[in-house]
């Protein structure tokens, strides 16, 4: 008999979610396998259990599984100790069931069209419904200033763009160019000459569900006043922008962001390759980029490189788009990971993807404990409370 | 160089310049004048400064077919005209839809058109040099598919088609690809995600898609073994775009590795498939070695081939 609070538990249509494939071994252990995690579920229940699964397809309610569980089940003679809304509960927890209309109680139809497979797969690591809807919202609400609309900033605007990020400052002081058809992610010939905020903004309202919008064409220099730059109500800060040189332009906006609580990505540029995984600055919780400044030199003193002799090889970088495309992903992954529930740890450390065989080359970095900028993060928090 | 003679200098440069750590003055300057001067600086890390401009010519001469414009056939396709390549055949039968837009590189304004025509808008926008023959049609079967390439002739195929499956879709660029010895490329859609990175195969020197089955079935998971599958139709399977940034990504970079036609940058996914852990953010790899029972080797191949030509 369900009752109570199990009344409205009872009246909902449950079906196996699309993203958990199920198999059956011979004894009777059933092995739920999330594709896009690859994480796995293993539970030893009843045969007639195992029938069940089958009825998950939506189109009747538990209360109404329930009452043809228990006619198999006395048709079948079986004392069957196992409870089937107890089973359903606990699968339903787990997320392997959802409501057949759950996105749409979430979202407009619009969004929900667009965004449906996403959602499937936000339930893979939120493993709720609600949680992968307030993951998705906090998407949408999430205000990001991005510094440098350029090899790598530009794909990963596209790919923030594509999963839902409507609401962004795009700062870029330089006009789009010729060469920039190698290597940037929204380039049109039709638009060489224009600035790069401009045609990011434009980018923007095309594909955006509702998009809110600053274009700034003004260089993030080392006197720049941040605030005054991007505004105060930015929600996430990514830097890309590797003139005068990202390590400057990094500590610049980490000291800012630390200072104000909000996370940074830095993005691309370092050494001027395109295939960095990128670094998160979350303050009080990761390494600031003093502490990474601080982490190199201590490293690599006594290491001495020579110094080059072509003065200015800017030109002399080589890059692929392929790697910029690479770049931009695992940045938007950390941010995806970032805003998760259960994302796991903020990484801290730095990494690489290395061409030649694809491996990934990465190391962790602490927290410095003297670093001038974060080090006392608890009196910094306590000034801006 | 304090004592050297002046041919052991020449040698030491003749060393440096065939490992690629320098370059004629003229060989910059030229590179520095062309707008994929980020490419070729690139493939000077890899081609003396003699032959890097041919080298490029390669990949820019290249025809390649990408078998569904899908969300990884999409970047992918964008990837490689932003590198340089300027001839496209691209073959998809679906036309643009809102819900292909948190993945795909499509437009907002191209909701309703050909995802072939939508892509060729797209490369267009990125050059007008690019070629791109549009075929807007679904291949069904095995022989369909052969007539088209027979008839588009491409240099490499790209395999992003998961209809009916992609398991069905590469056996069928196999068979072609074999018989003709085109190089292809399988990116995404394995296992119904889209986090892994496929094979590629260039027929008679890599394993081909049926020796990566015998090897793939003899390490088949063993808790699975003996199992059977949950039968679920109609499935609508979870997606993230940076996923698909980074199959795609890598799936262009093994078309630059064949495109330019050089023992000095070579496949890396030859006998072998990937995975990234969204998780972890790790890359794995599954070894997927020749298997002599398939019969592709270089010998297999060239009778194929022969026949084929007879």
């Amino acid at each position: 008999m369900i009752c109570g609070d199990d009344d409205q538990f009872g009246s909902l249509r449950l079906w196996l979610r699309d993203g958990v494939d199920v198999y059956i071994s011979p004894d009777d252990v059933v092995h739920f396998v999330f594709l896009s995690t690859r994480k796995r579920l293993r539970l030893k229940v009843t045969p007639l259990l195992i029938e069940c699964l089958e009825w998950l397809d939506g189109s009747a309610s538990v209360m109404e599984l329930d009452a043809r569980y228990k006619a198999q089940a006395s048709r079948l003679d079986s004392k069957h100790p196992s409870s089937f809304v107890d089973f359903i509960q606990y699968l339903y927890g787990k997320g392997i069931l959802v409501r057949k209309d759950w996105m749409h109680n979430a979202f407009c139809p619009e969004q929900v069209e667009r965004y449906s497979r996403q959602l499937n797969f936000f339930l893979d690591i939120e493993e709720s419904e609600a949680a992968a809807t307030a993951l998705l919202k906090r998407i949408m609400n999430c205000r990001i200033a991005l510094i440098g609309i350029g090899a790598v900033g530009s794909w990963i605007l596209r790919e923030l763009v594509q999963i839902g990020f409507q609401r962004f400052i795009l700062v870029d002081p330089k006009t789009l160019k010729p060469a920039d058809r190698t290597r940037n992610a929204i380039f049109d010939h039709l638009l060489i000459g224009e600035p790069k905020a401009l045609v990011a903004e434009r980018f923007v309202h095309s594909q955006a569900l509702e998009p809110e919008t600053r274009a700034i064409q003004s260089p993030l220099d080392i006197d720049t006043n941040v605030e005054e730059l991007i505004g105060a109500d930015t929600d996430l800060i990514i830097n890309t922008a590797d003139e005068p040189y990202i390590g400057a332009t990094s500590i610049k906006l980490s000291r800012y962001c630390v200072e104000k609580g909000l996370p940074l990505l830095v993005a691309g540029g370092f050494d001027a390759h395109l295939a960095s995984l990128s670094e998160i600055i979350v303050p009080g919780q990761t390494p600031c980029s003093d502490c990474y400044a601080m982490h190199f030199e201590e490293t690599l003193r006594g290491w001495k490189p020579i110094s080059h002799p072509i003065v200015d090889r800017r030109r002399g970088f080589g890059g692929l788009p392929s790697l910029s495309a690479f770049a931009a992903s695992a940045a938007v992954l950390k941010i995806v990971r970032l805003l998760s529930e259960n994302g796991g740890d903020v990484e801290q450390g730095r990494g690489e993807f290395l061409f030649d065989q694809y491996s990934i080359d990465s190391f962790k970095v602490e927290r410095n404990p003297e670093c001038p900028t974060c080090g006392d993060f608890e009196r910094l928090q306590a000034r801006a409370d | 160089m304090h004592g050297a003679s002046v041919s052991l200098v020449s040698h030491l440069m003749e060393v440096l310049h065939e490992r690629c750590a320098v370059e004629p003055r003229a060989v910059r300057d030229a590179v520095d004048a062309t707008e994929h001067y980020r490419v070729l600086n690139f493939l000077g890390d890899y081609f003396p400064a003699a032959e890097l401009f041919a080298a490029f010519e390669r990949l820019r001469s290249t025809r390649v077919a990408i078998l569904g414009c899908g969300a990884v056939g999409s970047w992918t396709a964008v990837q490689l005209a932003h590198s340089g390549l300027e001839n496209f055949i691209v073959i998809d039968g679906d036309q643009v839809e809102e819900s292909n837009l948190n993945r795909s590189i499509f437009l907002h304004e191209d909701i309703g058109q050909p995802k072939v025509k939508a892509i060729s808008s797209a490369l267009h926008r990125i050059s007008q040099r690019v070629r791109v023959r549009r075929v807007n049609e679904n291949v069904c079967d095995a022989d369909g598919l052969r007539a088209l390439l027979s008839e588009a002739r491409p240099d490499v195929i790209v395999n992003c088609a998961d209809e009916p499956s992609v398991d069905l879709t590469s056996e069928w660029i196999n068979e072609y690809c074999q018989d003709r010895r085109v190089p292809y490329v399988i990116a995404g859609g394995y296992n119904l995600h889209l986090s892994l990175i496929g094979m590629t195969v260039s027929p008679g020197v890599s394993a081909c898609i049926n020796c990566s089955r015998i090897t793939l079935d003899e390490l088949e998971d063993e808790s699975l073994q003996g199992v059977r599958r949950l039968w679920r139709p109609k499935r609508n399977l979870g997606s993230l775009s940076p996923l698909t940034g980074i199959t795609s990504s890598l799936a262009a970079s093994e078309v630059l590795r064949l495109a330019v036609k050089s023992d000095r940058l070579r496949p890396a996914m030859w006998n072998r498939r990937g995975e990234f852990n969204f998780l972890t953010n790790e890359l794995s790899f599954v070894d997927l070695p020749p298997r002599p029972e398939c019969g592709c080797t270089a010998e297999d191949v060239r009778d194929r081939v022969s026949n084929n030509s007879q």
